[in-house]
């Protein structure tokens, strides 16, 4: 029999498949989900107002829209609701057929949960680099080490989300 | 196999009275109450066998089956099943077992049963050779067809169960732990159910560990019955002999002619039930031959048929008995 890190890394492919099958099974679900996660535009909407007649303690538009849109994607990238699929689970006594498969539940809640994220990147990308281009610009930062760096540390704010909530 | 000895499994539970006033106490003083679920059972089931697992609600049977599964660890007492510590968990044991719920479902609830079929073939490493053929055998056996491809949540629960079924056997478990699969079922699909279980146990030289209320399941599947009642164990062995201990009495059910008075009747037996020509009478198994021949010739009868008691009656005698039991044990 394969050591339990060997299978579980030959079943990641077809976890994350099912995971992006999931995502996707109800249409009209999924539409309604990107739109409610939002809020960061009618908040930007609502400062680039006021600052449309000078500065508010030194943010200009532009600087209100770069930082709201960041926030759009930092939230799009780093969200998730295990603990709610996990309560959810355990109340109806689910769980426990997770339990009974040979890999460790906290790897197949982790699989659905990064399958998610390309279709939410698929919405807040070309949104964010759009606006951003066209209107931000000068309000990014263009240092390479910086930019290279931001990968990474949605990475690793996605991870720390999840571990809360799975805690 | 399977050993359990001295099993016991306590829950504490919380409990209050109703109201408001006793929800916000709660929250700063709570009385707790020490259910004993299952309480020092013990029992050893071979390779192979097939053994019902019986009990009223709430008797500990699906705690039981947890505690075997390692869904839950036990409060005291050895478990061992094909060796292993259930609730260590380990990936060997994961891989020989399987737990039907009849009323907990395994399947993605939005996709075809086919994509739990594959998550099963990873997650359990059933290499793809091995594993479609698997799949072409339980779609034989249990007639799965067009279903594997239309969303779980579209399938009644009949076909929703047969492809519980496959996705719980897809690894080829060599104990299986059915908790009331038939629950729901109607009479046609309970058949096939249980004609599937018989044909795979055989097959497969599996341990089969069924819970049900359907007492036809046990009678079909089960030469050895297990009973539960309060945490305990009443009775272990097999069917027949149950049956005689409790109750040696033949049901001997008939038709005749014109309806017979209940004097004569009585001449032959206790009257167990009597719906105007049709008569069912308990009859001891030394005056049956006799019995028998004077309700041929002498009432000219038709539709004879000489059964053993109901399952359920049994039972529900048991059950009573072991109450009532418990009660005087309990009393000051």
């Amino acid at each position: 029999m394969r050591s339990a890190a060997s299978r579980t890394i030959r079943a990641l492919p077809t976890l994350l498949r099912v995971g992006v099958a999931e995502t996707v099974a109800y249409r009209a679900e999924f539409i309604v989900w990107i739109l409610t996660t939002t809020q960061p535009l009618i908040m930007m909407s609502l400062w680039t107002s006021v600052a449309a007649d000078g500065a508010y303690e030194g943010y200009t538009p532009n600087k209100f829209v770069a930082y709201y849109l960041a926030t759009l994607l930092v939230r799009q990238l780093t969200g998730n609701w295990v603990a709610w699929q996990m309560m959810e689970e355990i109340r109806l006594g689910t769980m426990a057929m997770r339990l009974l498969r040979p890999i460790h539940p906290f790897v197949t809640y982790t699989v659905s949960h990064l399958a998610a994220l390309p279709f939410r990147s698929v919405v807040a990308l070309p949104l964010v680099g759009i606006l951003l281009v066209t209107s931000s610009g000068d309000s990014i930062t263009h240092h390479p080490l910086q930019l290279a760096v931001m990968p990474l540390s949605i990475a690793m704010a996605w991870l720390i989300t999840f571990a809360i909530l799975c805690a | 196999m399977i050993i359990a000895k001295n099993l016991k499994k306590h829950f504490k539970v919380h409990k209050r009275p109703p109201g408001f006033g006793a929800a916000v106490k709660s929250l700063f003083s709570r009385t707790y109450e020490t259910v004993k679920a299952v309480d020092g059972v013990s029992f050893t089931i071979e390779r192979g066998e097939r053994v019902g697992f019986l009990g009223p609600n709430g008797a500990g049977k699906t705690t039981t089956l947890k505690v075997l599964s390692g869904l839950l660890h036990p409060t005291s007492g050895e478990v061992t099943v094909e060796g292993f510590v259930p609730f260590e968990r380990s990936a060997e044991l994961l891989s020989k077992i399987t737990l039907v719920m009849g009323q907990k479902s395994q399947l993605i609830w939005d996709l075809p049963p086919s994509e739990t079929y594959a998550m099963n073939r990873a997650v359990f490493d059933v290499p793809q050779a091995q594993f479609d053929a698997t799949l072409r055998e339980l779609d034989e056996l249990l007639e799965l067809g067009p279903l594997v491809s239309k969303p779980t949540r579209q399938l009644s629960l009949g076909e929703r169960m047969k492809c519980e079924l496959a996705a719980a056997l897809l690894h080829q478990p060599t104990t299986l732990f059915l908790d009331e699969p038939t629950i729901g079922l109607d009479v046609a699909m309970q058949v096939a159910i249980r004609d599937f279980i018989r044909a795979y146990n055989l097959k497969h030289s599996a341990t089969v560990l069924l819970t049900s209320h359907y007492m036809d399941d046990v009678v079909a599947l089960c030469p050895r019955i297990i009973v539960i009642d309060r945490g305990t164990l009443i009775h272990d062995g097999d069917l027949k002999g149950l049956i005689k201990q409790m109750d040696p009495d033949k049901r001997v059910s008939f038709t005749t002619a014109s309806v017979i008075d209940d004097e004569t009747l009585a001449k032959l037996g206790h009257v167990h039930s009597k719906e105007g020509k049709r008569v069912t009478l308990k009859v001891s198994e030394s005056e049956l031959p006799s019995t028998v021949s004077y309700i041929l010739a002498t009432l000219k009868a038709s539709d004879l048929a000489i059964e053993d008691p109901p399952l359920e009656d049994i039972l529900r005698t048991m059950f009573g008995k072991h109450s009532a039991a418990a009660l005087e044990v309990e009393a000051p």
